[in-house]
C-alpha cells in the first residue's frame, strides 16, 4: 500500500466511538429486551389463572 | 471469564447459547468500526452514535439467527449500512454521495476525531459508492478480498477491479490536494 493510502488509512483508525456510547447501547439493548420480552411473563400468568379456573 | 481472546465467531456462538456477556464483548469490540462506517457514511458524530446504537439493537435480535456464512463483521457492516440509508432517508438528508450543508457546525467541532472523520470524508467522498465501499472495507477495515465481496455482495473480482480504479483516484486526489510525504 502507498504511503498516502497508509495516511489515509490512519487518519479513518484514528475515528472513534464517543465515550459512553457503550453503555448507551448496553443499557438501549436491555430496555428493549425487557420491552419485548414483558408480555411473555404476563401471558404465563394469565394461562396459569385459566388453568386453576 | 475473560472474553477478550475468544474469536468472533466463537464470541456470537456464546451469544446465541445465552450467554449475556458475549453480546457486551460483541459492542466493545465493534463499536469503533460501526462508528467509523457511520460517521463516513453520514458526517455527523450524533447520527452516527444513533446509527451505532440502532445497529446493536438490531445485532441483539438478527445474531440470534446468524448462519455463520460470512463473518459476525460483515452482517455488522450490511445492517450499518441499511441504518445509515434509512437515516438519511428519515432526516430527507442528501444522498451519501452528497456533501452536508453547513460542514463546521458546532454539533461537529465537538467531536475529537472529527478532523480525522472529515479529512477521510472528503477524500472519499467524490468516489461512486461502490468504489468507496471497496476502499472502506479492503484498505481501511483490512478485510480479505473474498470478506469484502461476500459484505458487498459481488464477485472477488469485481472488488479488485473496484479497488484499482478507487486507488487510482485517491492516489490522484491526495497528490493533488498537497498530501504527500514530505
Amino acid at each position: 500500500m502507498s504511503d498516502e493510502l497508509d495516511r489515509l488509512k490512519r487518519s479513518y483508525q484514528a475515528i472513534s466511538a464517543p465515550p459512553h456510547l457503550a453503555t448507551r447501547i448496553k443499557a438501549s439493548v436491555a430496555d428493549t429486551n425487557a420491552r419485548t420480552g414483558f408480555w411473555m411473563p404476563a401471558a404465563v400468568a394469565c394461562t396459569a389463572i385459566l388453568a386453576l379456573l | 471469564m475473560s472474553l477478550s481472546g475468544t474469536s468472533n465467531v466463537e464470541l456470537v456462538r456464546q451469544f446465541r447459547s445465552g450467554d449475556a456477556g458475549a453480546f457486551d464483548e460483541i459492542v466493545t469490540r465493534f463499536q469503533d468500526r460501526v462508528f467509523r462506517l457511520a460517521c463516513v457514511w453520514l458526517y455527523d458524530k450524533q447520527a452516527a452514535a444513533d446509527v451505532t446504537q440502532e445497529v446493536f439493537v438490531r445485532g441483539y435480535k438478527g445474531l440470534r439467527s446468524f448462519h455463520f456464512r460470512s463473518s459476525p463483521f460483515t452482517w455488522l457492516y450490511r445492517t450499518t449500512k441499511n441504518v445509515c440509508h434509512e437515516f438519511n432517508r428519515v432526516r430527507r438528508s442528501e444522498p451519501l454521495d452528497e456533501e452536508p450543508q453547513d460542514p463546521s457546525s458546532a454539533q461537529e467541532r465537538d467531536v475529537a476525531s472529527f478532523e480525522s472523520a472529515r479529512q477521510v470524508r472528503e477524500l472519499v467522498a467524490d468516489l461512486p459508492e461502490r468504489q468507496r465501499e471497496v476502499v472502506m472495507l479492503r484498505i481501511f477495515e483490512d478485510m480479505s478480498v473474498t470478506e469484502t465481496a461476500l459484505s458487498m455482495g459481488c464477485r472477488e473480482g469485481t472488488v479488485k477491479a473496484l479497488l484499482h480504479k478507487a486507488t487510482e483516484k485517491l492516489r490522484t486526489k491526495m497528490q493533488q490536494a498537497g498530501i504527500e510525504d514530505e
